[in-house]
């Protein structure tokens, strides 16, 4: 049964995701129920890995993997990779999309097509899942497609506005085009290797050092347009805005970070020393890209646009880390890409519950919401907190390794100027806090009330993990520790 | 369980803390909050006195957990240590049973109570901490319920406003000490303060690299910021004017100065090891506390409102903090400047406390906070307990300022004199600059601190109304009052011992006894120097606010240059004013980045933005696609198609006429046909040579 765990964590939701698209009027009415219980099958999946996996790094191997055959002329196979570098992130994925799954029940519960709302996030569940556990570059692109379907659907057909066919439009367009230049990155890989096998690129085969340039520029910028990095960025705020907020908490906090799984994954392990190389423009991408998506965050009117902005800037933070290419800095992104994925699935979820009360997305007409709406606003606070970097909170943690990381690598300046840009980081949050949550409440909101139960499980569940990597952050390092430490071995960096 | 006791001393608050947090969810039980306070900061102190027989015994424990690297969690016991967990878990409990009373039937008691308890915790926990990180993690919850605490009557926005922009000032000084921080850790591998302590290559390597200086600075704006320091001090005046007054004796910005201290011998030792940048630091570290001491002093003298005034009180007071650590880290004997930073520490932590709880016990009394307001207030416990705290503050012998201030000064004057005689004129000057300032704020301490006492007690019975004060805090204040008289008056005795009880770490005896105390301190020029200022202060005073025999009214009406002073002074040097600025500059600058670079583009320059690239880039895509598709498709391949249709129609009627549909004229094609086929076939055939 073990070995089927990370197959059945990423092909059940895809199956009942398409049952549910073709029968799914019958079961209409139950459908947020059935997507929560097959989404929290593949939470449970997961779980069960987690004995053999740390069975095996304590044998001394690095890796699960398990294998069917598929393409059998060209050699290639349907396989799992689990290891402590995509343990925790396809945790974070299961467990965020089966809150989004609770969080939608009531969320959408007026929306029609419901079956197709909860088919879609099911398959895109499933897509991101089989991102990070695939074992080969071919598979891992098929899910990386896999993922864009569904969320193009999701945005442009449960939008929220007039545009949102625009904006699906623009989203499929840009991230299809980035998944192109990293198919160009995967063939060109296979045109030289005669291999689409992860373990084998990363521990045994290298690729003509005359190809090594243009496959890491072509993978790279693959990785990131979907991780919309400066100046790839633009069509983050209007795809995470425009989406339904169980989708945005799901794009923002999850699908971003398969860019990010990306660069850890087949950037740092198969191409080490040419990171190394691109060290410096990557760091200063990654601080223009924090200052730049905080600056933006600061201007916005819009509640789900800050946030979204905000995901841009942290964006920022998780490519620096990796830039570093230092242990401590690479452990710090791997851990903010689980503790923002749950920081800002809650920010998303409560802006949501805000939005749903008050019928206005409008900052400058939100205020003394912590009164009305006391558990919402003070998860938010929770939220904002930690993402601002205040312990000891989660994402404390992860952003001091990260800079940490760069001072390691003997990149003082850049960590310098990443550790004075997180200034912006905690403006932004606090004026945003200061805005809507403080103050008096406003004659049109004196009859709102606190959020519905339902929407409150998943916002409490989050903010409870927030605290608890807070305090106790060995639960997570627990994994990433020894992915960093890995990643560190194969590259050969301190 | 007493062996737990670093543990417990900041683990027992944390943990009130959070079940104040369970209480409040039942409606019953939700004022009892002051209760699980009253206990947890009891059993703190209790813990905290519980480390005092291991430290008096000599030992120096580390106690560290088993964690995964880079995380470090331990605890560590020393004199120092153990000397500020005792002055912090104390003041707290007396700020917990003033607050029992003061806050007795407000608002949000769950809410109060459970910051309150987190913050003693947060600090109990900086000065318990083995290691940076931990001791950060702490900082960072003191500045977290700082904020929480200014933004406590949060449904004014006013009230919030302040709540923000002390979080931002906070955290300029944070993000400083976190770069310090990992700086340290990436050159030493490690957090903790023995093991730096003991290791000294990562300083080595610091200076080989260029970055000692600018991590020390680094360090420096971390500390000033969280001690309240110029430039970066304006946080505390507006966090004691928002708070619930009553907590603020608890904000008596102990951290900075305790990080002072404990880097103290690690950065004096590297400085005469040689790396001469050190020195500069020392020496900014000594100017920012006398410009902050002078500056202070000169915005108390103007301002109203009477926690305004307790805040930059606060600010000087630590300004000597720094000074005595900025010349006792340039000194190779740096045991006087340590133990005058320390007993400055602890002296302070308990008169600002009784200065702060009496002036809240009279706004409460008096409903105002306006000291003009408070004038005529009669109330025994508040005017003894001012009196002692006012008289400690400026210097009134035998009271502790006297001592505390003329050792610092003293040690000012040692250094000019001993920076003389190796011909260094910059020290020299610096020391003598020094002195002159600290000479400066006694005078302005004398002036405000007597103004206040003048203001408050010495005019006709007020006729606002008062209230009573709940019991607990009057029990509160007297006690805080008898320690604090007392630990005053026997400071001469008290500085000797704790020269003793600090040898793990100082290593000289300096003061055998209070006799070699008062020798150091009495016969100087400072000693002249700190009773002609006071004099003079003193004088003023009464004469404006006590006699009026001046008017200062009109003394700022006739004079236009005392007006412009007094108008800078009223508003702070507008320092707020410029914070501000800044605030609103960088939120304008990023809307305009946004309508500008993101949204819209540059429109003067033409350049879309980069949100419009996209729009643009689809635009032109759709107009060159049109128009391929009228040029090369309608008018290329559809055309070409229509030709070919056209060619291929008329051939096919130009060949139907062959088609006539009598059988022989068929056939007698087809045998044509069939010859000319055999007769090129042969042809072929020949020229391959396929026919032999």
């Amino acid at each position: 049964m073990i070995p089927y765990l990370p197959l059945l964590a990423t092909v059940i939701p895809g199956i009942v995701g398409i049952l549910l698209l073709l029968f799914g009027k019958r079961v209409e009415k139950i459908a947020g129920w059935i997507a929560t219980f097959v989404a929290f099958s593949a939470v449970v999946f997961i779980i069960g890995m987690t004995n053999p996996l740390i069975e095996t790094y304590n044998s001394g191997q690095n890796y699960i993997l398990f294998e069917i055959p598929w393409i059998i002329p060209l050699n290639i196979e349907f396989g799992f990779l689990i290891d402590m570098i995509n343990f925790p992130i396809g945790l974070v994925i299961a467990v965020i999309s089966t809150l989004s799954c609770v969080y939608s029940i009531k969320y959408m519960e007026k929306v029609k097509n419901q079956a197709t709302f909860y088919g879609n996030l099911l398959i895109f569940a499933s897509g991101m899942i089989g991102v990070v556990f695939s074992s080969n570059l071919i598979q891992l692109y098929l899910f990386w497609e896999l993922m864009l379907i569904p969320s193009y659907l999701l945005i442009s057909q449960f939008g929220i506005s007039k545009k949102k066919l625009s904006i699906g439009f623009k989203y499929f367009i840009f991230t299809h085009a980035g998944a192109l230049l990293l198919l160009l990155g995967i063939l060109t890989i296979f045109s030289d290797t005669l291999s689409f096998d992860l373990v084998e690129l990363t521990y045994n085969t290298s690729l003509s050092p005359h190809l090594i340039p243009i496959t890491f520029m072509l993978l790279l910028s693959g990785f990131l347009v979907k991780m919309a990095a400066f100046p790839v960025h633009t069509w983050l705020p209007d795809a995470h805005s425009e989406a339904p907020t169980p989708i945005s908490a799901m794009l923002s906090g999850l699908m971003i970070k398969s860019g990010a799984y990306g660069v850890v994954r087949i950037l740092i392990s198969i191409f080490g020393p040419t990171m190394i190389q691109a060290s410096d423009v990557l760091l200063s991408l990654a601080l223009i890209t924090m200052i730049y998506g905080g600056l933006m965050a600061l201007a916005q009117r819009d509640l789900k646009r800050l946030l979204a902005y905000s995901s841009i800037s942290q964006i920022g933070y998780i490519l620096f880390g990796f830039a570093t290419m230092s242990t401590l800095g690479i452990m710090g992104s791997l851990l903010h890409i689980v503790n923002h994925a749950i920081c800002k699935a809650l920010l998303f979820m409560c802006a949501g519950s805000i939005i749903q009360q008050t019928g206005t997305r409008d900052i400058r007409k939100m205020t003394g919401l912590i009164i009305k709406m006391p558990i919402t606003g003070i998860c938010m606070l929770i939220g904002l907190f930690s993402l601002a970097g205040t312990p000891p909170l989660n994402a404390f943690w992860s952003e001091w390794m990260i800079f940490g990381g760069g001072i390691n690598a003997g990149k003082i300046i850049f960590s310098y100027i990443g550790v004075a840009g997180t200034v912006i980081t905690a403006g932004y949050f606090l004026w945003f806090a200061w805005r809507v949550l403080f103050g008096g409440v406003p004659k049109q909101f004196e009859r709102i009330k606190e959020s519905n139960p339902i929407l409150l499980i998943p916002i409490v569940l989050l903010a409870s993990a927030t605290i608890i990597l807070g305090i106790w952050p060995g639960i997570a390092l627990e994994f990433i520790k020894p992915a960093a430490d890995l990643l560190s071995s194969l590259t050969g960096i301190l | 369980m007493l062996h737990l006791a670093p543990w417990l001393c900041w683990l027992v608050p944390l943990g009130g803390a959070l079940f104040t947090l369970v209480l409040g969810i039942f409606k019953d039980f939700r004022d009892k909050g002051k209760y699980v306070a009253c206990l947890s900061s009891g059993i703190s102190v209790i813990f905290s006195l519980a480390m005092l027989p291991q430290v008096l015994s000599g030992q120096v424990t580390d106690w560290k957990l088993n964690v995964p690297k880079p995380i470090e969690i331990g605890v560590l016991v020393d004199p120092l240590t153990v000397t500020m967990a005792i002055v912090i878990s104390s003041i707290s409990l007396f700020v917990v049973i003033f607050s029992s009373g003061y806050m007795h039937g407000k608002h949000s008691q769950t809410r109060f109570w459970f910051i309150l308890q987190l913050f003693s915790a947060g600090y109990l926990l900086v000065v318990l901490a083995d290691n940076l990180l931990l001791m950060f993690i702490g900082w960072e919850v003191v500045g977290l319920c700082v904020t929480l605490l200014a933004s406590f009557d949060f449904t004014k926005r006013r009230k919030t406003y302040f709540g923000l922009k002390i979080n931002t000032i906070l955290r300029i000084g944070d993000l400083a000490l976190l770069m310090f921080i990992l700086t340290v850790y990436s050159f030493s591998g490690t957090f903790n303060f023995l093991e730096l302590a003991q290791q000294n290559t990562w300083i080595i390597r610091l200076s080989e690299s260029g970055l000692l200086l600018v991590s020390s600075l680094l360090f420096l704006v971390g500390v000033t910021s969280k001690a309240a320091q110029f430039p970066l001090n304006e946080w505390l005046p507006d966090m004691l004017v928002n708070t619930p007054s009553s907590t603020n004796a608890l904000t008596e910005v102990l951290a900075g100065p305790y990080l002072l201290i404990r880097f103290l011998p690690l950065l004096n030792a590297a400085y005469f090891l040689g790396y001469s940048e050190l020195g500069y630091f020392f020496l900014l570290s000594a100017c920012i506390g006398g410009a902050t001491g002078l500056i202070s002093a000169l915005i108390a003298t103007t301002q109203k409102h009477v926690q305004r005034i307790m805040a930059y009180s606060i600010s000087g007071i630590m300004g000597f903090t720094f000074i005595a650590f900025g010349l006792a880290g340039l000194n190779p004997n740096w045991t006087s400047g340590y133990l005058a930073a320390v007993t400055i520490i602890i002296i302070d932590a308990f008169v600002s406390a009784l200065l702060i709880l009496t002036t809240v016990f009279v706004s409460h009394a008096t409903k105002s906070e306006k000291i003009e307001e408070m004038s005529g207030f009669k109330s025994k416990v508040a005017h003894r307990g001012m009196e002692v705290a006012i008289f400690a503050m400026i210097s009134v012998p035998p009271f502790s300022g006297f001592w505390l201030s003329n050792w610092v000064q003293t040690l000012a004057l040692d250094f000019s004199a001993s920076t003389s005689n190796q011909g260094s004129l910059i020290p020299t000057n610096s020391g003598y600059i020094l002195f002159i300032l600290m000479i400066l704020t006694g005078c302005l301490t004398a002036f405000y601190g007597i103004k206040m006492m003048s203001l408050i007690f010495g005019q006709k019975h007020n006729r606002r109304k008062k209230t009573q004060a709940p019991r607990l805090m009057r029990h509160s204040i007297i006690s805080l009052l008898v320690l604090t008289a007392s630990l005053d008056l026997i400071v001469v005795f008290l500085v000797p011992q704790l020269n003793t009880f600090f040898l793990p770490i100082v290593k000289v005896q300096i003061f055998q006894n209070f006799i070699d105390f008062s020798i150091y301190i009495i016969p100087s020029a400072s000693t002249i120097a700190t009773i002609i200022a006071l004099l003079v202060g003193w004088y003023l005073s009464r004469q404006i606010y006590s006699k009026h025999k001046i008017d200062s009214q009109k003394l700022i009406e006739t004079y236009p240059f005392i007006k412009k002073c007094y108008v800078v002074l009223l508003n702070r040097f507008y320092i707020p004013t410029v914070y501000h600025k800044i605030g609103i500059t960088t939120i304008k600058f990023s809307e305009l980045l946004y309508r500008d670079i993101e949204s819209e583009g540059i429109k003067q320059i033409r350049i879309k933005g980069i949100g419009e690239f996209f729009d643009l880039f689809s635009n032109r895509l759709v107009r060159f696609s049109r128009r391929i598709f009228l040029t090369v498709e309608k008018q290329g391949f559809e055309w070409a198609n229509h030709m070919i249709s056209i060619i291929t129609i008329g051939f096919s009627r130009r060949v139907r006429k062959l088609q006539t549909g009598g059988l022989s004229n068929n056939l007698l094609l087809m045998s044509v046909g069939a010859v000319l086929l055999s007769l090129l076939i042969l042809v072929i055939s020949d020229y391959l040579g396929m026919l032999g």
